[in-house]
């Protein structure tokens, strides 16, 4: 058993650049990826997301017409990875590392605009992804492929971190991601969960959620790394209440993370900040407020970073524990984009503000559709 | 006797047309499509869940599984913290996908229908029906790879997450459908057979076996 599971490693491609320093620089600056597009091909009305423009994305010379290999959201995921390898030395192609996928609809944009599905239903699949993508990176284990709606990007560190513990494998590399097209977009409209502007994550005048484009890759190893991170602790719950509703008391969401704060042995009091999902629709934002309050977080500062990348889907729980991450390196805690005035009914410490101290640990959930919750705690090595 | 063994204690498969319990066929009902069998199927064991009908077919069958699998046996003496799912899958959501798909292209999105393009919301619906509330993950993968899902089980045994486990493979794309579902016990009794990777493996296989014999005879 390895106790000790620390990041070597990791990346994001975003609208705001294709490393986490490009990205967390950004961000600093308090510039955002969510604009104002007109995508006819998504939506026949103009709105508000954070897309990815095919000329930052590296190596994507290949999506020109005639060229099949990859499709756009594979192209997304071999880049992180590819973004990933180049500031720390993971092989590859041994067989003590494995690769982990976290997406919600993956290569879903092939059952639209009447492409031909040439070769069946198969190339959709969310396994023939990874085994394309596992394969050009030669790497010789069966990938492991995790749809959790909103939460598969944390629940796929989750399961990364007790495959490492076990012994199986040293290191674990970790990849989500998810292209924005109609299929995604017209969903979320049909549920009226898409806001009119930015999102306002925790407002009183929040109206629901941006869509956004990224991927994400996290490195996890067994080795220890002078100055490293380490992820401590992480659990997943259900409410068993709605399929898509959150819960009304949020009761779900803070058993994962007294699970997570038991499991990482720190107590809530020593959580430095919280980086919530925040999606700013009405009822997640109130049903996590509520969470954080049943697990005594009432002063911690919480973020969201959705007005950032707007809500990333399969990539969101990477992206959002790389810039987590990236902030206790840094000393610094991001301000929620997009804030206004507090807005759900239990006292919560939304941070508004960048905020510079030294710091140890923080504390990142996520929820979704299906009732499912999940929290990580990440810390300093020392 | 060994008490503090993990162990399966029950399982359930589905095909079509055919619902078998612990091994033995318990219904069997030669209907057109999977629509039909599930209606009857769900008469025939009387259940009384009107939820059942809004589900997309994906978790209509999930729901089936489960439902035959936990008749009769008391889940809630576990804290629903400490009860598992996880559940492997090949087409992911893909059945339903598609006919959202064609609401799309028709001008006509339901977020009825959409919620259902995720493959876990099969898993919210049985944690909903049977209060269950640990550990909860979908894997996709191209066949049942027993391996994984054994490992992964074992680990939340091993560091206390969890103390039972509904384990299975569920799968559907159009009119094709296949479900196995077993219960993994930590600290067990009364198994069928200790939990390993081997006996998950072949309790499948058993089915499987036990289906195609079936086929040919008739």
């Amino acid at each position: 058993m390895h106790a000790d599971i620390f990041i070597k490693g990791h990346n994001i491609i975003s609208p705001l650049g294709i490393s986490s320093e490009e990205n967390f620089k950004e961000i600093l600056k308090g510039n955002t990826g969510v604009k104002l597009h007109n995508r006819i091909d998504i939506d026949d009305e103009p709105f508000y997301a954070s897309l990815i423009d095919d000329q930052i994305l590296p190596g994507a010379s290949h999506l020109h017409p005639g060229n099949k290999k990859y499709t756009r959201f594979e192209t997304l995921l071999i880049a992180s990875i590819k973004q990933a390898l180049e500031t720390v030395a993971v092989d590859m192609e041994d067989k003590k590392t494995i690769l982990i996928f976290s997406s919600t609809k993956g290569n879903i944009a092939l059952l639209e605009k009447n492409e031909p599905l040439s070769n069946s239903l198969e190339e959709i699949s969310l396994f023939h992804s990874a085994k394309l993508v596992t394969e050009l990176f030669k790497n010789p284990n069966t990938p492991v492929v995790i749809s959790n709606a909103c939460i598969s990007g944390i629940a796929a560190l989750i399961y990364a971190k007790r495959l490492l513990s076990s012994g199986a494998y040293e290191n674990a590399v970790v990849v989500g991601g998810d292209n924005i097209s109609k299929f995604i977009f017209s969903g979320f409209k049909s549920f009226r969960a898409l806001s009119n502007g930015v999102c306002k994550p925790f407002s009183a005048d929040r109206d629901g959620i941006n869509l956004g484009e990224a991927a994400s890759t996290v490195i996890l190893s067994t080795q220890s790394q002078p100055g490293a991170l380490q992820l401590k602790g992480g659990a997943i719950r259900n409410d068993a209440n709605h399929i898509s509703g959150p819960s009304k008391t949020g009761v779900e969401l803070s058993s994962a993370i007294d699970k997570a704060l038991s499991e990482a042995n720190i107590l809530s009091k020593q959580i430095d900040f919280i980086s919530a999902h925040g999606t700013a629709t009405p009822f997640n934002d109130e049903m996590e407020a509520k969470s954080f309050y049943l697990s005594k977080l009432y002063d911690t500062p919480v973020n969201s970073f959705k007005g950032y990348f707007g809500h990333t889907l399969g990539a969101a729980g990477l992206v959002e524990s790389v810039i987590g991450m990236m902030s206790l390196q840094h000393s610094t805690i991001i301000p929620t984009f997009g804030f206004t005035n507090h807005g759900v009914s239990v006292p919560v410490n939304i941070c508004a503000q960048q905020i510079h101290k030294p710091m140890h640990s923080f504390l990142k959930t996520a929820s979704g559709f299906g009732g499912c919750n999940a929290a990580v705690v990440f810390s300093n090595s020392n | 006797m060994n008490s503090n063994k993990p162990g399966i204690v029950r399982s359930c498969y589905i095909t079509q047309s055919s619902l078998y319990l612990n091994g033995d066929r318990e219904y069997y009902h030669p209907a057109e499509n999977f629509e039909s069998f599930a209606e009857t199927c769900y008469k025939h064991f009387d259940i009384r869940y009107p939820k059942f009908y809004k589900m997309d077919n994906l978790s209509k069958l999930g729901f089936l599984a489960a439902e035959s699998l936990l008749k009769d046996f008391d889940l809630s003496r576990y804290i629903p913290e400490n009860i598992a799912i996880n559940i492997i899958n090949k087409n992911s959501s893909i059945d339903t996908d598609i006919k959202y798909n064609q609401l799309v292209e028709k001008g006509t999105s339901s977020p009825a229908v959409f919620v259902y393009t995720l493959p876990n919301i099969m898993l919210g619906e049985i944690c909903i029906r049977h209060n269950i509330k640990g550990d909860n993950l979908l894997f996709v993968s191209d066949r049942y790879d027993t391996e994984l899902q054994y490992n992964y089980t074992s680990t939340l045994f091993e560091t206390n997450e969890s103390e039972i486990c509904i384990c299975g493979y569920i799968d559907y794309i159009e009119n094709n459908y296949e479900a196995f579902l077993f219960i993994a016990e930590k600290n067990n009794q009364q198994e069928l057979s200790s939990f390993t990777s081997q006996n998950i493996y072949q309790l499948y296989k058993n089915y499987t076996n036990e289906f195609r014999g079936i086929g040919t005879k008739s």
